[in-house]
């Protein structure tokens, strides 16, 4: 590893205003080679970096889409407290059942927004003219979706809706049923620490259901008949429901730009909220792994940017890294950039 | 069937996960069974027991595996916890009636029937004589054999507000509503078609026992061999079966046969689920802030025992699986062990993960934590270069360490 932590901060700190960034024919032109090279053999994994003309050899940097940055420069500027504070009046306005719970609103789970991002780029990569995946890896989405339908299902039988309580029988009896379908949400559920992204809240001899998950449920089902989908009570397809999920993320990151970090806060507690169950290896490595890597190390450490072959070589796994982080790229959600392989050089030898 | 035997060597160098199951034993047996002998503990228990041997315990052993290796043992234990909580939550709406609650809820105002004499102040618990509601002509039934009570019941939080919920109308007693009845399953355990409804049929084509039932039966054998659960046959006998073969061959051609918890349970599934009302433990409306349990420490038995018992199909025998992340944790528990404020540094922490072959997932087992209330934190304080920080590690994941370690137990 080129810049194992803690020196990559060390290295960040250097490069953090030395970077150049790739042009979308650069980014067209490695995604492909990575793919046709195989990913064992690809530029990206190369510890000496590569060429690319006129910028000279290089190595590969990712790092956060400009918008996410407005959300730690928040969290550094006003304080967790404070932020945590405008979440909690704004549920009390909305009249929320989350308000007032002291729950911790500005711990967003990285990780977890990661399993979706993975899961939307393999749906896509699938789905592409040119694949670049190719086996299904839907599950995780797939088994989610049907999890919050099952429940909405229970809940309209017995008149109720989602912002109302359901009583604990019918919920477990809605989500056991979904084993027999292979999929096994109670576990997960049960085990997700009381928080704003826990999907389901036991209250004793009921259990609420996030109300932020079904904001996000809303706006997917919105977003989906815009684009000329089904709507009413039902869910997307799956292999459609990735990229309205990144939708979703972009437009919370528009609206971050344009002040409203409340909004934004929820949106994302929504999106993990939602992802009630964990199934694909593959899918943690792709998502849950990678973007982890680039926002806890940021958030806990303040680490801008990893370089690629470090996060590939870590990673270690045969999807296609390059077709992966293009398409992060055009969904907003990292940078791609350059760095001279002598400025890395140099800032890790001192 | 494939009649070949399999030995079991805990001695062994791939025994990493057994020494776990051994582990949980210990503290089991120490915290849960020692001081309430010679009685076993009782569901009334709970607040005598200190279940935070048994945290540390599920701290150490809640790690992040593909859930492809561990999701059937997990289903089919977790399965037998519901099954024994059913049986408990029925027994004790059966014995412990009237609840207090009846007088609250015959008082209730809202009833669209109020004052009628068939509305709520009509409600009764005595099911022996008139069933709670069935005057009610919106009565739906949640019926379960022999008993059956109203869905109002399951709805009383809600009537009567506390939970914030409907107000104003009787919405539990629409007509329109299509509510299914809850079978309850009062033999406490799982049998075949349990198992079967999950996985299919035991057996493929050619006779061979398919790898999810033999990963499941191998890990309830180690619940029976340990007297964590039995193995009752259809006239109620129990049987010991000799080896995980066995007990398919009884659960298959005996299909009233059950695998149940042993009663030493019953005190856990009143402190996971139950609380205090009225001065009594008890499953029914125990406000969740009162469990004494805000884990589920089956689910984390479950899956060690998943990883403990994975099919090696090439090979036939029993593989132990997730045993990396043991070792980088406790490498890192090692470091920190040495130092007051127990610590691991940040070059510490990432290198003990790559040297286990699982550098990618450091960064993401920061954010776990949220995600599963067992999982061990790591929390990071800034410190200047070289070191370039700290990272304070969860005293659970240390008392699971020095446990261990007082018993020369340690997998790196």
């Amino acid at each position: 590893m080129k810049a194992r932590p803690p020196f990559d901060a060390k290295l960040w700190a250097a490069i953090e205003d030395d970077y150049v960034a790739l042009t979308d024919d650069d980014i067209e032109d490695i995604s492909e080679i990575c793919h046709d090279e195989g990913p064992n053999d690809t530029p990206l994994r190369d510890e000496n970096g590569r060429d690319v003309p006129p910028l000279g050899r290089i190595y590969d940097l990712i790092h956060l889409d400009n918008r996410w940055e407005l959300w730690f420069a928040l969290l550094e500027q006003r304080g967790r407290a404070t932020i945590r504070a405008e979440i909690d009046a704004a549920l009390q306005n909305s009249g929320a059942w989350e308000a007032g719970r002291d729950y911790d609103w500005t711990a967003i789970n990285w990780a977890v927004l990661g399993r979706m991002i993975g899961a939307a780029i393999l749906a896509i990569g699938y789905g592409e003219t040119l694949q670049w995946v190719y086996k299904r890896y839907d599950g995780e989405l797939r088994a989610s979706r049907d999890v919050w339908m099952e429940l909405e299902k229970e809940m309209n039988e017995l008149g109720l809706d989602l912002g109302n309580a359901l009583p604990n029988a019918a919920a477990l009896d809605a989500l056991a049923s979904l084993i027999e379908h292979d999929i096994d949400p109670l576990a997960d559920i049960g085990r997700a620490a009381d928080g704003p992204a826990k999907p389901l809240t036991n209250e004793g001899s009921f259990i609420r259901v996030n109300s932020n998950v079904e904001r996000v449920r809303e706006r997917i089902r919105t977003l989906n008949l815009a684009r000329g989908g089904g709507g009413g009570g039902g869910a997307p397809a799956e292999d459609i429901l990735g990229v309205l999920c990144l939708k979703v993320i972009d437009e919370a990151l528009d609206e971050l730009a344009k002040g409203n970090h409340v909004g934004f806060a929820l949106r994302m507690h929504g999106l993990t909220g939602y992802m009630a169950v964990r199934r694909q290896a593959v899918v943690q490595k792709v998502g849950m792994h990678l973007i982890a890597s680039i926002f806890v190390r940021k958030e806990t450490r303040g680490v801008g940017g990893l370089l690629v072959l470090d996060v590939a070589n870590s990673l270690d796994t045969q999807f296609s890294i390059g077709k992966a982080l293009k398409v992060l790229r055009e969904y907003g959600i990292i940078s791609w950039s350059a760095v001279p392989v002598t400025t890395v050089d140099a800032a890790l030898a001192t | 069937m494939n009649s070949r035997k399999f030995k079991w060597d805990a001695r062994s160098a791939n025994a990493m996960v057994m020494l776990e199951l051994q582990g949980f034993l210990e503290r089991w047996n120490d915290d849960v069974i020692h001081p309430f002998l010679p009685r076993p503990p009782n569901d009334q228990d709970v607040q005598a027991i200190d279940w935070s041997g048994l945290d540390a315990w599920a701290a150490g052993n809640a790690i992040s595996v593909d859930q492809s290796t561990i999701v059937a043992v997990r289903r089919i234990i977790d399965l037998m916890f519901q099954k024994k909580r059913d049986q408990l939550f029925m027994e004790e709406l059966n014995n412990r009636n009237p609840s207090p609650d009846v007088g609250r809820m015959q008082q209730w105002p809202h009833s669209p029937l109020n004052g009628t004499g068939t509305g709520h102040e009509s409600y009764s618990e005595d099911f022996s004589n008139d069933p709670d509601c069935r005057t009610c002509i919106h009565y739906r039934g949640i019926s379960s054999s022999p008993v059956e009570y109203g869905l109002c019941r399951a709805f009383q939080e809600l009537a009567t507000g506390d939970a914030h919920g409907l107000r104003g109308t009787c919405d539990s007693h629409r007509e329109k509503l299509t509510w299914k009845p809850k079978r309850y399953d009062l033999s406490g355990g799982i049998g075949y078609t349990d198992i079967q409804s999950r996985f299919q049929s035991h057996l493929d084509r050619r006779g061979n026992i398919l790898p999810n039932w033999r990963k499941v039966a191998r890990a309830l054998l180690w619940m029976i061999e340990n007297q964590k659960a039995e193995l009752i046959d259809g006239k109620e006998a129990r049987v010991i079966p000799t080896d995980h073969e066995n007990l398919l061959v009884h659960l298959a051609s005996d299909r009233a046969a059950r695998v149940r918890l042993t009663q030493e349970w019953d005190v856990y599934i009143y402190a996971r689920w139950g609380g205090e009302v009225h001065g009594e433990w008890r499953l029914q409306r125990a406000p969740p802030s009162q469990n004494a349990l805000r884990y589920d420490l089956h689910i984390v038995l479950a899956e060690t025992l998943g990883r403990a018992y994975q099919w090696n199909q090439a090979n036939s025998e029993f593989r132990e699986w997730g045993l990396e992340q043991y070792k980088a944790r406790e490498r890192l528990c090692n470091h920190a062990l040495n130092r007051p404020g127990r610590y691991v540094t940040c070059y510490e922490y990432y290198h003990e993960y790559a040297v286990a072959g699982a550098g990618h997932m450091a960064d993401s087992y920061q954010a776990r934590q949220l995600q599963d209330v067992n999982a061990a934190w790591f929390r990071f304080k800034p410190t200047p270069l070289p070191e370039g920080g700290r990272y304070s590690v969860d005293p659970r994941l240390i008392r699971w360490r020095e446990w261990n370690r007082d018993r020369a137990r340690g997998h790196v």
